[in-house]
């Protein structure tokens, strides 16, 4: 019987890249993944709500105001359980130092934007996309952490 | 974190992390003189309002030096767990602070105070990690 040959210069697919990730990983993917999209959802209905003339006041305001951060309080939770459940002691370090480049990165921002406001004609930083730029610079770092250690 | 300084790496990481926040003060005090006596614009007013963040960066990457060099996997994880309440609470607040400036008229949030208060959320994780595992 011939054997065949392994085409080693293909590509990993999606599949074999997802099958490779730790269990812990792929838990935190789907607890992060639920929390991010009711981040979304919630964030879109309020923008929607806002826009059609929704105002609301008193407590009716505050508890509307909080529904976006419980779904941000979820995901770190959910990395927080990832850290507690990840058992490969070199991925945990990689999701820390992501972690920690995501808050130098709104730390950096926040501030240079902050002191612009006050002493330059700057327009007003809305500080509900801390979040977002927080993912962002997360995303970046986890990239180029894991580039850096392929 | 709380853990007491005859641990070399903690001690380390306090004097990097004092030295990175007295640089901060007196980087913001310096800006502040200088924006008021001389009123800088363009390039340098850019340049002026950049240099508080680095030494932000400075202390972030302490603690970040810290976690590579604690040895001690416990305080390793206690240090991660503070880290992750600043984070929330930073988050959280200017979250819903955010959403209620779109909602009703409350005055805008100062960005440049987010580094104060993710300190504060960690100043008040570290004394309930500590309970928690006494």
């Amino acid at each position: 019987m011939k054997e065949r040959k392994l085409n080693m210069s293909c590509p990993q697919g999606w599949s074999q890249q997802w099958s490779q990730k730790t269990p812990a990983f792929r838990r935190y993917f789907f607890r992060f993944n639920g929390a991010i999209s009711s981040f979304v959802a919630l964030s879109f209905v309020l923008a929607y709500l806002s826009l059609h003339g929704f105002h609301p006041r008193g407590t009716l305001a505050c508890i509307v105001a909080v529904l976006p951060a419980t779904a941000i309080v979820a995901a770190l939770v959910s990395g927080g359980m990832y850290l507690s459940e990840e058992t490969d002691e070199f991925q945990r370090h990689l999701f820390v130092q992501s972690i920690l480049w995501g808050v130098g990165g709104i730390m950096v921002l926040t501030s240079v934007w902050g002191y612009l406001q006050i002493y330059t004609q700057i327009i007003h930083f809305s500080t509900i996309w801390t979040y977002p730029f927080f993912l962002l610079f997360q995303a970046i770092a986890w990239g180029v952490l894991r580039w850096r250690n392929r | 974190m709380g853990c007491s300084l005859k641990n070399p790496a903690a001690r380390r990481f306090v004097y990097r992390s004092v030295s990175g926040n007295v640089a901060y003060i007196v980087l913001v005090v310096f800006a502040a003189f200088y924006f008021h006596q001389f009123h800088p614009r363009g390039f340098l007013a850019y340049l002026l309002a950049t240099l508080p963040a680095i030494a932000i960066l400075g202390v972030i990457v302490s603690l970040g030096v810290y976690l590579v060099e604690e040895k001690d996997e416990f305080q390793r994880n206690l240090t991660v767990e503070a880290l992750l309440w600043g984070l929330g609470g930073v988050l959280v607040f200017t979250s819903v602070w955010g959403a209620l400036e779109t909602f009703i008229r409350i005055p805008h949030f100062n960005a440049t105070y987010t580094y104060t208060i993710f300190w504060l959320c960690v100043g008040v994780g570290v004394p309930v990690l500590q309970r928690r595992y006494r």
